[in-house]
């Protein structure tokens, strides 16, 4: 079956740091073998469907086949795997463009909020300001442009979490732990989900 | 419990088929009664094996008496050693015995079991407090992946300094996980034997040396940067 | 959304090992990972400590044995072979 990977630069799982075998110019890419009878997180090859991308945002979005799948939740496990092609929408641009507008939405969210929370809000999207430009959020003295900023792919999938946990936060009004943030988070994730489909056209 | 899609390529614990081999050969020369075979065996496992004797006895000069009477009964068992463990694994199991059986002499009792915390692996300071109201907990401070940093300058000379201060500060187990684990490669169950430390107190042993040297690589890549 | 496991940074720092030793409950490996997918420091933390893994073998070569030690093991080695029956 067909499913989904991110992965690091260079084509290596950011938590195996395996480098999967990259398609050649024709042909197929060689199969990389499962370690271990396929089990969550532990051994197996790991990929997933579109819809639990979001997650997993890294530097390079890779379609690949899977044979042998074990396991579907959360992630699709199976014995073996290889790379079918890179997609080729997603790269730094894409990963910039998604961060904005994940900042954006925050910014929305706050001036859209009620005033029990519309502080915090607030405060949230100034974060995403920082947190967009590779700085740490609550910093006012962050440099433009830090020393050792991350990857925009990395502030990317930063941003997409951060902001839908402050649309949770703004859903539950401020109460952290209720269906209203479940259902708050949810809902700007489909949002993002929605972004990266039409983007990426997956 | 090995994980290998997790550890990846960074570990390759156990000793390697060809590791075996050359440890077949060697241990060939050995009973030929080859010098230099015998001086390579004592140059790849001496200072590791000295560490390890320091951990049950007091003085130095006792530890390096202990190395000394390892390799004789070594040499005098030679012909016994049937080649079940590697030769590594018994030539540490020996050293294990005649340190333990030294530091029974001494009267020392070696607390081998116990684990005793310590501080954390990063300090408070580098994360907002608990109380920050939309980050508790979360790193204040950038970290740097170091992928801008080559590895020389990671563990070349002057770094080198600095980590061997880190870990000669450590207390002398700790940094003995860290030593057998990371710089020469055993696995995770040959040091819980050796030591005679449970899987998990191994980790945490391992876990506080990682951390101490993680610290203070970042301290010196900190000060030369910019 | 459900998870059971979370982990604040000032927690994971203090379970890489575990993660990196195959230490930790697959609910734990889980939010392990979903927290450095997502968490830009944490994920240079994890790096930084994979490097301090991977560098620590170029320490090996610095132990050293005291050459009076390796004198006399090579002495005892000469009087050993000396005497063994052959």
């Amino acid at each position: 079956m067909n499913a989904y990977k991110f992965l690091a630069a260079g084509a290596v799982g950011r938590f195996s740091d395996v480098p999967w075998p990259q398609p050649p110019l024709e042909g197929d890419a060689e199969w990389l073998e499962a370690d271990g009878p396929p089990e969550q997180c532990r051994h197996g090859v790991h990929a997933c469907e579109v819809d639990r991308l979001l997650d997993w945002i890294d530097e390079e979005l890779w379609e690949v086949e899977l044979d042998g799948v074990a396991e579907r939740e959360p992630l699709l496990v199976a014995a073996r795997g290889r790379l079918r092609r890179r997609v080729p929408g997603w790269d730094e641009d894409a990963a910039r463009d998604f961060a904005d507008a994940c900042a954006e939405r925050v910014r929305e969210h706050a001036a859209a909020a009620v005033d029990s929370v519309a502080k915090t809000l607030t405060a949230f999207a100034a974060d995403c300001r920082l947190l967009a430009r590779g700085a740490r959020p609550d910093a006012p003295d962050a440099p433009d442009v830090p020393a050792s900023a991350p990857a925009a792919a990395a502030i990317a999938a930063n941003l997409g979490f951060v902001a839908a946990h402050a649309a949770g936060f703004a859903a539950a009004s401020g109460s952290a732990d209720d269906e209203r943030y479940t259902a708050g988070f949810l809902a700007e994730r489909s949002w993002q989900l929605d972004w990266l489909r039409r983007r990426l056209a997956l | 419990m090995e994980s290998p899609r997790v550890i990846g390529p960074l570990q390759s614990n156990r000793l390697s088929s060809r590791a075996r081999s050359d440890e077949r050969k060697l241990l060939q020369r050995l009973q030929n009664g080859d010098e230099q075979a015998f001086a390579e065996l004592v140059d790849r496992y001496g200072a590791v094996m000295l560490r390890v004797a320091g951990l049950y006895v007091q003085s130095g000069a006792v530890a390096e008496d202990v190395v000394q009477e390892t390799w004789m009964r070594v040499l005098t068992s030679l012909d016994r050693f049937e080649g079940r463990s590697s030769l590594r694994t018994w030539i540490f199991a020996i050293l294990g015995n005649c340190a333990r059986r030294r530091a029974r002499r001494e009267g020392r009792c070696v607390p081998l079991a116990a684990v005793d915390g310590d501080g954390p692996s990063v300090p408070a300071g580098r994360f907002f407090s608990r109380t920050h109201p939309r980050w508790a907990r979360m790193w204040a401070t950038p970290v740097d992946d170091w992928e801008t940093v080559s590895d020389e300058r990671l563990v070349a000379g002057e770094t080198r300094e600095r980590l061997r201060e880190a870990l000669d500060a450590l207390p002398a187990r700790c940094a003995l996980v860290f030593v057998l684990r990371d710089a020469e490669g055993w696995s995770g169950d040959e040091v819980c034997e050796l030591l005679g430390l449970t899987a998990a107190n191994q980790r945490v042993l391992l876990h506080r040396a990682r951390s101490r040297v993680r610290a203070a690589m970042e301290q010196y890549v900190e000060e030369t940067s910019g | 959304m459900t998870d059971t496991v979370a982990y604040t940074c000032q927690e994971l720092v203090e379970v890489v090992t575990d993660y990196l030793e195959g230490g930790l409950s697959q609910p734990e490996r889980l939010a392990f990972e979903r927290h450095v997918g997502i968490c830009p420091p944490c994920r240079g933390y994890l790096a930084q400590l994979r490097r301090v893994v991977r560098s620590a073998a170029a320490l090996q070569e610095d132990e050293e044995l005291p050459p009076s030690l390796r004198e006399g093991l090579l002495r005892s080695f000469r009087d050993w072979k000396a005497e063994r029956p052959s």
